[in-house]
């Protein structure tokens, strides 16, 4: 549209959390500059709009900077025009923001301790952990829904978006399987949903190039889960 | 909203989660029923509205249950966005800016505050203390710039990111003993030393607020989880 400030996406390749702030983009049918950065060596244009946590994404927006993945997505769905990324409802609001953060307070953190912490009462610890809040995850997802949002993809789907690809890269680099479809077959179902729509399939890193990026990481992903709280690499 | 809406808050005394709640609930002048849990021996009530953490606070609405406490803030202000004051802004940006530093207090303020009045070795506690006091100041330079010289990070009046950290100023300020050292420090960060007293010496902090000595008590036993 004539006159709006233009729209530019910090991010790296192959980071997931980057990647909700794209498909949210996308999903809202907002053109940005993606700007990729070498997280090994943070450009200034990062470090000054993210003094406080110094990651990706940021979303830059005329005078807004927005950090933190998911308060990124809120931000998009409330400054742009477009089909909603949450419901009206404000308890359904209210839920999906708490799924939303579930995922990333209970599942993500478990799950990476899982597949990266060496064998031990820890690590099994942990993926039991993992699979418990997982299995709370699966019983979000309906047999009428194609989406944890219903027909659409919402801000529990993009926070999941994880799940969707990144999950499976990180079992077949780590050697450990945490999500099967005996076990979560609906959660295996909306993945490959998840990854099937056309919107995500246009942000979503290639497969093959996850693989060969994270294989190099696999010793710093151990080195990292031996600490006490695992932080996944952004 | 026509009819009766029945509230009620699931919460704990000590709890500073449930006292941003019932901050809220009170700016916005609505009534509630408040009932006190035992998290020894958890009512069927609060398993069945939280059973996914089994915490408080929960929010309960006309039956339907409502968890996490900066979400029941946000639900607060949508649900009852007719009545009362409202805690987020307008502005898609400044919404962001409140969320960003309301995340920021539950991650890099209140997580190292709890390690270092609950370590158990000198090196626990010294590095908790470090990460909540270097919040502090960071909470300073952000109030400097979101206030604009006005009262409250909301501006004129109490926002969202007020009552996130207005929930803990008692837990913040009766845990300074077992800290060692000061979270609201006149010298330090003299801004944020005044929002306290300024935040606290409102109606709704006077009512949700614990009281400081039956706190202390409770934190020395090794009170919150």
């Amino acid at each position: 549209m004539m006159g709006d400030p233009a729209v530019k996406l910090v991010g790296a390749f192959g980071s997931a959390f980057s990647h909700r702030v794209e498909v949210a983009l996308r999903l809202k049918g907002v053109a940005c500059e993606l700007v990729l950065e070498d997280l090994r060596n943070k450009s200034e244009l990062l470090l000054a709009h993210n003094p406080v946590h110094k990651k990706v994404p940021v979303l830059l927006h005329g005078k807004a900077a927005t950090c933190e993945s998911l308060v990124i997505v809120e931000y998009v769905d409330e400054a742009f025009a477009g089909p909603p990324l949450l419901p009206a409802d404000p308890h359904a609001r209210a839920a999906a923001r708490f799924w939303a953060h579930f995922i990333d307070e209970k599942c993500m953190k478990s799950l990476w301790a899982a597949l990266w912490m060496e064998a031990s009462e820890a690590q099994r610890t942990s993926m039991a952990e993992a699979k418990r809040s997982l299995a709370l995850l699966e019983q979000q997802l309906s047999e009428k829904s194609r989406f944890f949002g219903g027909d659409s993809i919402g801000l529990v789907d993009i926070a999941a978006s994880g799940l969707a690809l990144w999950l499976g890269v990180m079992e077949e680099i780590s050697g450990v399987t945490v999500v099967t479809d005996e076990e979560f077959p609906a959660l295996r179902r909306w993945a490959r949903r998840y990854v099937g729509n056309e919107d995500v399939k246009r942000c979503l890193p290639e497969r093959d190039r996850l693989v060969a990026m994270f294989s190099e990481c696999k010793e710093m992903f151990r080195a990292m889960a031996m600490g006490s709280d695992a932080e996944t690499v952004n | 909203m026509a009819g009766e809406d029945e509230l009620k808050l699931l919460g704990t005394w000590a709890s500073p989660w449930a006292s941003r709640v019932k901050i809220a609930l009170h700016l916005k002048g609505l009534s509630y029923e408040y009932v006190e849990q035992d998290l020894d021996n958890k009512s069927e009530l609060l398993l069945s509205s939280n059973p996914v953490h089994k915490k408080v606070p929960v929010l309960i609405h006309n039956g339907k249950a409502i968890c996490e406490s900066l979400v029941i803030l946000e639900y607060i202000d949508e649900a009852f966005g007719a009545i009362g004051p409202s805690f987020l802004p307008a502005d898609p940006y400044e919404r962001t800016i409140a969320r960003f530093w309301a995340a920021y207090i539950d991650n890099k303020l209140a997580i190292p505050w709890a390690q270092a009045f609950k370590a158990n070795t000198e090196e626990e506690k010294a590095e908790g203390l470090k990460q909540t006091l270097a919040a502090a100041e960071m909470l300073e330079g952000v109030l400097k710039e979101c206030s604009k010289g006005k009262l409250f990070f909301g501006g004129d009046n109490v926002g969202y990111m007020d009552i996130a950290l207005g929930g803990l100023i008692t837990w913040l300020q009766e845990t300074e003993e077992l800290c060692g050292a000061k979270f609201f420090d006149t010298a330090k960060t003299p801004l944020l030393f005044e929002w306290m007293e300024r935040f606290s010496g409102l109606d709704a902090a006077k009512v949700s607020l614990q009281d400081g000595g039956r706190l202390v008590e409770f934190a020395k036993g090794g009170g919150l989880r």
